[in-house]
């Protein structure tokens, strides 16, 4: 999966238009636990990384989790 | 906030047309099936035609629902809160006959094709998270078994336990419930109903008679109602007592 194909699908996990580096995960309505467990999934399968709550949680950002995958 | 509508999947015909026009006295509706000319139709006889509108879709076509639907809401400048799937094909087969294309095809009318609109209509982005109340028409099939009905069996219970876990998904914002309905009289069963000893069979096992679709309706109506706002991820079998009928 390439970065872009990443970003979609966090602007959907999100349920926002559009994300921004800088945007701070806990200020999204749609972050909570469902949101951290989709997020998990979807870099367990699509990046074969294996990546923690506690991970997704000290990313902060979008930066922090596009970081988790490079 | 723009124009609120209730949307009905299988509204061209049987049980959804009849809620469609029960509804109609309360909620502005966007009636979904194939055929224009029967939504058209059940448009004709609902109260205040002009406030519904009509999304003609083949929800077999689940690769472009979302988007359809999402367009379908942009272009019209409205909200959906609330929805009623009753669009179902019956699926009887031996299972002899069974194969994946005839599975699949059950599967993502009774179930996926539910399963992504809910998904639409709860989302801030295309719907405003605007849904507030969600009836799946199931059967009363979901809990039992019969003879060639493997796959539609499959189908709704396969919806009902996704109304369970979306039920909880989406507390409190959106409540999610499921009419079970008993075999009755409508375009679907007409092949049943066709054999004449079958028919008889069938009709002497509702300890309340003969259902007819009005009676799937109230239970919708009542459901969507507040005066159900505590009831969410129900099964609500409305059958004439034919399932927990054990007498010989
Ligand atoms: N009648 C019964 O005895 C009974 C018992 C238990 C449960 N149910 C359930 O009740 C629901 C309604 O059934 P009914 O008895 O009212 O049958 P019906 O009169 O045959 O109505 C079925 C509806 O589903 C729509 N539909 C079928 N395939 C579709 C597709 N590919 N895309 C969009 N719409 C589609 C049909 O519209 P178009 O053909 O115009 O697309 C029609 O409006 C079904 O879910 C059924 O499983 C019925």
């Amino acid at each position: 999966m390439d970065i872009k194909k990443f970003e979609e699908n966090l602007a959907d996990i999100l349920d926002v238009n559009e994300i921004h580096d800088d945007d701070v995960l806990e200020k999204f309505d749609e972050f909570d636990s469902l949101a951290i467990l989709s997020i998990i999934s979807i870099i367990g399968t699509n990046f074969s990384k294996t990546v923690s709550i506690q991970d997704i949680k000290n990313a902060k950002t979008i930066k922090g989790l596009k970081d988790l995958v490079k | 906030m723009n124009k609120e509508y209730l949307l009905i999947t299988g509204a061209s015909s049987g049980i959804g047309r009849q809620c469609a026009i029960q509804l109609s006295k309360q909620y502005n509706l966007i009636l979904c099936a194939r055929r224009y000319d029967k939504l058209e139709e059940t448009k004709s006889m609902c109260k205040n035609p002009q406030n519904h509108l009509i999304f003609s879709y083949d929800l077999s076509d689940t690769e472009n629902l979302e988007t359809s639907l999402i367009d379908f809401i942009k272009i019209n400048d409205i909200v959906i809160t609330k929805f009623l799937h009753s669009a179902g094909t019956i699926g009887l087969q031996s299972l002899k006959l069974v194969d994946s294309d005839f599975m699949l095809n059950c599967l993502k009318i009774n179930l996926v094709s539910a399963e992504l609109i809910v998904k639409v209509l709860s989302s801030k982005r295309y719907n405003q998270s605007a849904l507030d109340s969600v009836v799946f028409i199931s059967s009363n099939i979901s809990n039992m078994g019969a003879k060639g009905f493997s796959t539609y069996s499959a189908s709704k219970a396969g919806l009902d336990g996704m109304m369970r876990s979306l039920a909880i998904e989406l507390a409190p914002k959106v409540r999610i419930n499921s009419i079970l309905p008993g075999g009755m009289k409508t375009e679907m069963t007409k092949d049943i109903d066709a054999n004449e000893e079958v028919s008889k069979r069938l009709e002497s096992s509702f300890p309340l008679g003969q259902g007819k679709p009005q009676y799937i309706a109230d239970a919708a109506e009542f459901l969507f109602s507040d005066k159900a706002s505590w009831i969410t991820g129900q099964q609500l079998t409305v059958d004439g007592g034919r399932t927990i009928n054990i007498s010989s």
